[in-house]
């Protein structure tokens, strides 16, 4: 806890351990993500690359290890089975630091029964405080931005699956966050409306958003990652530029991107 | 050869009663209802709760309400409570608690059900925002169960209004307690009984009518797709 602040660091994870029931899905990950900086996470299926994601904002609470972000030490809440009024203060501020990190999900997510505008109002006025008037100015701003001012007042269901994740990049994006997480956003969504999202992360990426993106877009990964990691059960095995994986060291990562390729 | 003048003017005597019964049936219905499902929903978050300490009582609570017989916790309501408490209810009020109690065991595990059908990438993605727990249930999570519930919840308003025609026999003055007077008097319990049968049966093909708009309604935000 005395740790000094990692010099410069957007976020630090420190030896992170994660184990469900007898399977070890995380063992010793350390990982840290300078300001600007867009990291790709590729590996085969159960590597454990969306765990490691879901525990930068806890969704997943670590087992051991340290998870550091803008120089702070993330304390998990600690949850009692018995009190049900246990570890308050450490969801409090938990809270405040997940809305500065916004999350994509493989499934978007986005809110059924909101329509697109009320979906990226809702974090407006809950989380940042703002009035309703103001809330809708700044969501129907984002929503122009990624194109979707004209389904403003649609509900999910007649949206189609990328743009239900255009709006779930949105939703995130409202509030400001520093940094973006990305768990196989383009995973779930026909061939033909991948283009969309993947543009749209690119184009965030171009302005500079500091981006942890868990993809199997090998091209995309390799187009606009300033550093690719490669898991594999539950661990780092290398990491590099994306220069670096056209000739990987490792053989597990030769392995597994000629299998995908 | 069966003969037997029905006496159909007994029901039309007493047209004025019948409605007047039927409106204190409906009286009850509602407010048992509201009962059932605000209670319900307390219970059911502490049924779907982490701790122990909430989730326990919760389960007793349901499993206590469902099972007792309607019939039997009328009595208790009303003549037990008076019994061994101060508290001397009046039959309507006896009636409206005994019903939104038993009602709310069942209405728990509506709510239960409902919160549990709700994908949990919701509420994570409501955390993911930085909405406090207690925010992401009310903004996110209930909203959508509450839709989940309506059409298991318009049965049960139906059940219990079934239920309610138990209530004469603490002295409710419903129909069918001026049925049974009306009968005794004149041993004709064939155009009463059927008379006050058919005005519940009509109250609840209305109910079945309003569940399907309901339940339009609520539909237009699709509901499980995300």
């Amino acid at each position: 806890m005395s740790d000094p602040r990692p010099g410069g660091l957007l976020l630090e994870l420190r030896g992170i351990r994660k184990r469900f029931g007898d399977l070890q899905v995380l063992d010793d990950v350390s990982l840290s993500i300078a300001p600007g900086e867009v990291v790709c996470v590729i590996g085969p299926s159960g590597s454990g690359k969306s765990t490691l994601l879901r525990c930068v904002n806890f969704l997943t609470p670590v087992d051991e290890g340290e998870v550091w972000f803008e120089g702070r030490r993330i304390e998990p809440p600690r949850h009692s089975s018995w009190n049900p009024f246990a570890g308050r203060p450490q969801v409090r501020e938990l809270t405040r630091l997940r809305a500065r990190i916004g999350m994509v999900f493989q499934h978007f997510n986005v809110f059924p029964h909101l329509t697109a505008c009320e979906n990226v109002m809702l974090g407006l006025t809950r989380v940042s405080g703002l009035g309703k008037a103001e809330a809708r100015e700044r969501a129907r701003a984002q929503l122009e931005r990624i194109g979707l001012l004209d389904k403003a007042d649609e509900h999910p269901a007649r949206l189609s699956g990328g743009q239900k994740q255009r709006l779930a990049i949105a939703r995130a994006l409202a509030l400001g966050p520093t940094l973006m997480l990305f768990d196989e956003a383009t995973s779930a969504l026909d061939p033909e409306l991948v283009g969309g999202v993947l543009a749209e992360m690119r184009k965030l990426a171009q302005d500079g958003m500091t981006m942890l993106v868990v993809t199997h877009e090998m091209q995309f990964a390799m187009e606009v990652a300033d550093r690719v990691v490669f898991m594999d059960h539950g661990a780092i095995v290398e990491q590099g530029t994306p220069e670096h994986f056209r000739d990987p060291g490792n053989e597990r990562t030769r392995a597994f991107l000629s299998a995908i390729l | 050869m069966f003969s037997y003048r029905l006496r159909w003017d007994l029901v039309a005597d007493n047209v004025g009663g019948l409605v007047s019964g039927l409106v204190i049936l409906l009286q009850i219905t509602a407010l048992g209802f509201a009962l059932a499902m605000i209670l319900g929903l307390v219970v059911a978050v502490a049924r779907t709760a982490r701790s122990p300490l909430l989730r326990g009582p919760a389960l007793a609570y349901t499993e206590l309400m469902r099972g007792i017989p309607l019939f039997l916790f009328l009595f208790l309501v009303y003549y037990g409570a008076a019994q061994v408490s101060p508290v001397v209810l009046s039959p309507f009020v006896a009636a409206v608690l005994a019903l939104g109690l038993t009602g709310s065991g069942y209405a728990t595990e509506i709510y239960r059900g409902a919160l549990q059908a709700v994908d949990p990438g919701q509420r994570e993605a409501a955390f993911a925002m930085g909405l406090t727990p207690g925010q992401a249930f009310r903004d996110v999570v209930l909203p959508q169960a509450l839709r989940i519930a309506v059409p298991p919840g318009m049965n049960l308003l139906v059940a219990l209004l079934k239920g309610s025609t138990f209530v004469s026999v603490i002295g409710v003055a419903d129909v069918f307690y001026l049925s049974r007077i009306v009968s005794q008097r004149f041993f004709a319990p064939f155009e009463m009984y059927t008379v006050s049968g058919l005005m519940i049966i009509a109250v609840t093909l209305c109910l079945a009518g309003f569940a399907v708009l309901v339940e339009k309604r609520f539909a237009r935000g699709d509901r499980t797709s995300s």
